[in-house]
């Protein structure tokens, strides 16, 4: 659940911001899209990409460990 | 997911510096010359009565977190699909908010350092935080609060003390008229900063004692918009209103101006802790309630999603807008126009129109079933 | 050697655990039933136990007309009381009115003899074999039903002298000692109150150390006291030595370099802290007690500041404050400021560093590891030095290092400097665990400084704030009275109110009578007027 809300508001994050670039600035869609993502230098966008990597496995993480818990009984806490 | 407590002084704290702490530095109204004080001492006022609205929401269910009153006041599919909604506002404008620091810092501080370093070290700083639960957010912002008022007055002090304030600069008052005060509050300067105490209805169910919260709540209004109110002053008087109109960050170039002995120049670090603060808790209050929000419709604690969201925010601090100009734009013609309305104000009247119903009714049937 | 045996029964194993906290008398009251060991069977168990270990001792006595052997381990016994005791003729005159085989008649026969001098009774091989352990010496014989074990262990440990690492100007220059009958003897003569009690526990599977917690009845949170009750009980090591292995598995399990208890080597600061409602901690062995629950002003507290005058003290209290603040900032902003934002210094003193630095080839942050690193060497070495030539290797030591890497290009002057005003500002905390903690924060925050500059020690001290505010010990927040604000506590924490002022306990420790005092009458001077009249 973790990791489908990440992506969720990704994407939602996503769509609002390049919605407003559009009506702002009267491109289209695609053509902000694109223009968001690559103006930047490479090392840059590396950073940006290892953070949503970074993000990504956290929330797959958290999810494999709630599995876990679920499957086995809660053990009692002393 | 456990109760959380937060005291008087906690929020008295949080919402001083949460008010103060963004507004200060961008400076608001400034496009209003020589109004911009009487326009922030009008909006402090209406600034009250936003927050007593919000208080009522919280007043009317206690216990209850803004996307809990959506529930009782709707039923769950609306308020999970409303909630939605709320969830990317409070995400996005915490975004635009670390743009605002990660501006700020770029131009004034660290300009070679690329801006999504300065984002991930921010954002890294604001999930600790969020992830150690809002008791330690009270609990810093408690802390650092008399060293904000401090530094204000600090800098405030230096600034009489280097000469620099001009009486003239003030006048000529509302040498327009009183219209393009208007025109500023509405809808300008009501949503921003007052507004965002929408963020507040999240946090209000943690406090202890939610009686006595409500004069603790209306004086934080109050002292801060009388804050604002005079730093504006100052700032108008040091710098004259067309440097303050067209200067991105007032507050910074007004203390760039004190020189006192020659010895106590160059007072960047003081505006840049100021602001360090002011965003700091503004944008972990409303992640905070963004993942509120999620820990909501997905009913997981929110300490869960701390780090894959932050991630995002973080991401998006860059993505948002292209460069300042972008930024500013959006700020003043789309958010402040079509986002904040709705969200700040026409949801929260609904609400707290159905509610008021809900309980009138519930008031009749209890009569009629004592009555009978 | 004894050939005859009248087969006792043997005892079956009871109340093991309980053995902490059952005194002499009742372990007496507790013997159920009657079965009893064989004399041979004691020896073999004994000597298999102990093997060939050359302090066990093993000597043949008579008690009141009967054959018995005598066992103790010379290491632990005050010998001149043993023999003190065993010269005393009485023991070996038969008493015809006590039937010895009986455990009534034994028990008659010690409460005579031996009364007052700690006897016990005992029935196993394993709880004599303990007592041994304990500084007893035992006396078995076949006729008799228990054993006789009475306790004299010797305590020509050290003796009580002036404190080591916390000392004062004013004020008591007593110091703990490793024995902790000593110890505990120093708490109960500064509080002559019933209400102070001892509870003793064996911790150390393997070394069965003795630990003793003490606390005000009366005053202390009773659920603080079942926890710590509760936590002792828990540790399941098989080795304790210090106070700090107890400390380690004591406090809440955090991920935190700030220390979660107080220790200390002074027994007013314990008896301070105790009429608080702390609750302190006593381990045998080491001269350091534990005071829990502890919060993060309690660390820039130092005993003396009650003794002197409160103006002075509150003056203190700040300059430690400062100090701290002094510790974490200066390298860190130093190396901040000089590399990214030059700007922010004030010409002059920006023209003098950057003279200095001139010739240096190292970038500031390099220049300041370098330094802090070569610091603490020198201290680590100054510790283990032996005295005679500590001190002068030190000094030296640190400045001509300093001054001799300074004169050879590898660092500037001013550097020496910070280091030093570091350096000397990181003693100023009373407690060595805050100066310890606070120093490896110091140089946590150096390469921070480094890579992101003042922006990046701002950060590093909210983080550090954040840390602080998140931790607990034993349920109080770390930070208290500071956040949560309590304005009644804030007499004791920056400054120090007058003695007469100070009428409240902590109310971050929930204890049971929070006011200490009433309202004292303060005095003013007579009336002078009889003078003139005569």
């Amino acid at each position: 659940m973790v990791t489908f809300s990440f992506l969720a508001v990704f994407m939602l994050l996503g769509s609002l911001v390049i919605f407003i670039d559009t009506l702002l600035f009267h491109y289209s869609f695609m053509e902000t899209a694109m223009n968001m993502f690559y103006f930047q230098l490479t090392e840059d966008k590396l950073i940006l990409a290892l953070m949503g990597i970074c993000g990504m496995i956290w929330a797959i993480v958290v999810d494999v460990r709630r599995k876990r818990k679920k499957g086995n009984p809660e053990q009692p806490h002393s | 997911m456990e109760k959380e407590n937060l005291s008087l002084t906690q929020l008295l704290a949080l919402e001083f510096i949460f008010l103060l702490g963004s507004a200060i530095i961008m400076g608001v109204g400034t496009e209003l010359r020589q109004n911009s004080w009487i326009a922030i001492a009008i909006a402090t006022v209406l600034g009250t009565g936003i927050m007593y609205l919000f208080y009522t929401l919280n007043e009317l269910l206690p216990n209850h977190n803004l996307f809990e009153i959506m529930e009782y006041g709707f039923t769950r599919p609306v308020a999970i699909f409303i909630s939605v909604f709320y969830i990317i506002y409070f995400l996005y404008i915490s975004s635009r908010l670390n743009r605002d620091f990660v501006e700020l810092i770029a131009t004034a501080i660290l300009p070679l350092t690329p801006i999504e370093v300065i984002s991930l070290t921010v954002m890294l700083v604001i999930i600790y935080i969020v992830y150690l639960g809002v008791e330690v957010l009270a609990r810093v912002s408690e802390i650092f609060f008399p060293y904000l008022l401090g530094f204000i007055f600090l800098l405030i002090v230096f600034l009489f003390a280097s000469g620099r304030i001009k009486l003239q600069n003030a006048q000529p008052m509302l040498g327009d008229g009183f219209m393009p005060v208007i025109k500023g509050i509405f809808p300008g300067l009501i949503t921003f900063p007052f507004g965002e105490l929408i963020v507040f209805t999240v946090i209000l169910s943690s406090v202890t004692h939610l009686k006595k919260a409500k004069k603790v709540v209306l004086l934080g209004v109050v002292m801060a918009g009388f804050s604002l109110t005079f730093a504006t002053v100052i700032m108008l008087m040091s710098l004259g209103a067309d440097t303050m109109e067209f200067s991105i960050f007032p507050l910074l170039s007004a203390a760039r101006k004190i020189s006192i002995a020659n010895f106590i120049e160059r007072t960047d670090a003081l505006v840049v802790f100021i602001m360090l603060l002011g965003i700091l808790v503004k944008s972990s209050l409303f992640f905070y309630a963004g993942l509120k929000g999620l820990e909501y419709i997905f009913r997981i604690p929110y300490r869960d999603f701390t780090f894959p969201i932050g991630m995002t925010v973080a991401c998006f601090t860059v993505w948002v807008s292209a460069n300042f100009a972008e930024h500013e734009e959006e700020g003043l013609v789309f958010v402040t126009r079509y986002l904040h309305p709705p969200m700040q104000f026409g949801i929260p009247f609904l609400l707290l129109g159905i509610i008021l119903w809900k309980t009138k009714k519930r008031q009749k049937a209890n009569k009629k079933s004592t009555a009978v | 050697m004894l050939t005859s045996e009248r087969p006792f029964v043997r005892v079956r194993r009871k109340l093991r655990e309980a053995k902490n906290t059952i005194s002499s008398e009742d372990k007496q009251l507790s013997i159920l039933e009657n079965e009893m060991i064989s004399l041979h069977e004691l020896k073999e168990s004994i000597l298999s136990a102990f093997g060939q270990t050359a302090d066990l001792i093993m000597e043949q006595v008579r008690i009141a007309e009967e054959e018995g052997i005598l066992f103790y381990l010379n290491s632990t016994i005050d010998k001149s009381q043993l023999q003190q005791t065993l010269m005393n003729k009485h023991t070996n005159q038969p008493n015809s009115s006590l039937d010895l085989k009986t455990v009534e008649g034994i028990q008659d026969f010690c409460e005579q003899m031996f009364g007052g001098s700690g006897y016990k009774l005992t029935q196993t091989a394993e709880e004599a074999i303990n007592e041994l352990l304990d500084g007893s010496f035992v006396i078995a014989s076949k006729n008799f039903p228990l054993i006789i074990s009475i306790g004299m262990p010797n305590t020509n440990l050290r003796q009580v002298a002036e404190p080591t690492s916390q000392t004062v100007i004013r004020g008591p220059k007593d110091s703990f000692v490793e024995a902790s009958s000593i110890n505990l003897s120093l708490i109960r003569r500064r509080i002559r109150n019933s209400n102070l009690r001892f509870e003793e526990f064996s911790i150390g599977s393997e070394t069965k150390t003795k630990v003793y917690i003490g606390y005000m009845n009366e005053i202390a949170n009773e659920k603080i006291v079942e926890e710590v009750r509760k936590r002792l009980n828990k540790i399941n090591v098989s080795a304790i030595f210090e106070s700090g292995n107890i400390e380690e598995l004591l406090v809440d399990k955090t991920l935190t370099v700030f220390p979660l208890a107080f220790n200390t080597e002074r027994p007013d600061t314990v008896a301070g802290e105790l009429m608080e409602g702390k609750i302190c901690i006593v381990v045998d062995g080491t001269p350091f007690a534990l005071l829990v629950p502890v919060v993060f002003t309690d660390f820039f507290i130092s005993s003396e500041d009650y003794y002197h005058h409160y103006m002075i003290s509150s003056f203190l209290r700040v300059i430690r404050y400062i100090s701290f603040m002094i510790v974490l900032i200066v390298p860190s902003a130093y190396v901040g400021i000089l590399t990214y934002h030059p700007e922010l210094v004030p010409t002059y003193l920006l023209i003098n560093i950057m003279a200095q630095r001139e010739g240096v080839p190292f970038p500031a942050v390099v220049e300041v590891l370098i330094m802090e690193f070569t610091f603490e060497i020198l201290r680590e070495a100054g510790i283990r030095m032996p005295r005679a030539v500590g001190q002068t290797v030190s000094i030296v030591g640190a400045l001509v290092i300093g001054q001799a890497a300074a004169e050879a290009g590898l660092i500037s002057n001013i550097m020496v400097i910070i280091v030093a005003i570091t350096a000397t500002a990181n003693f100023v905390a009373p407690v060595y665990s805050l100066s310890a903690a606070t120093r490896i924060l110091r140089l946590i925050l150096i390469p921070i400084a480094g890579f992101l500059g003042l922006y990046g020690v701002l950060l590093g001290l909210v983080v550090m704030v954040a840390h602080l505010a998140s931790l607990r010990s034993f349920g109080v927040p770390y930070l208290a009275p500071i956040a949560p604000l309590n304005m009644k506590d804030q007499k004791d924490v920056f400054i120090r109110f007058p003695y007469w002022g100070l009428r409240r306990r902590p109310s971050y420790l929930r204890t049971a009578e929070p006011i200490k005092q009433e309202k004292s009458d303060l005095n003013t001077p007579p009336d002078m007027q009889g003078r003139n009249g005569g």
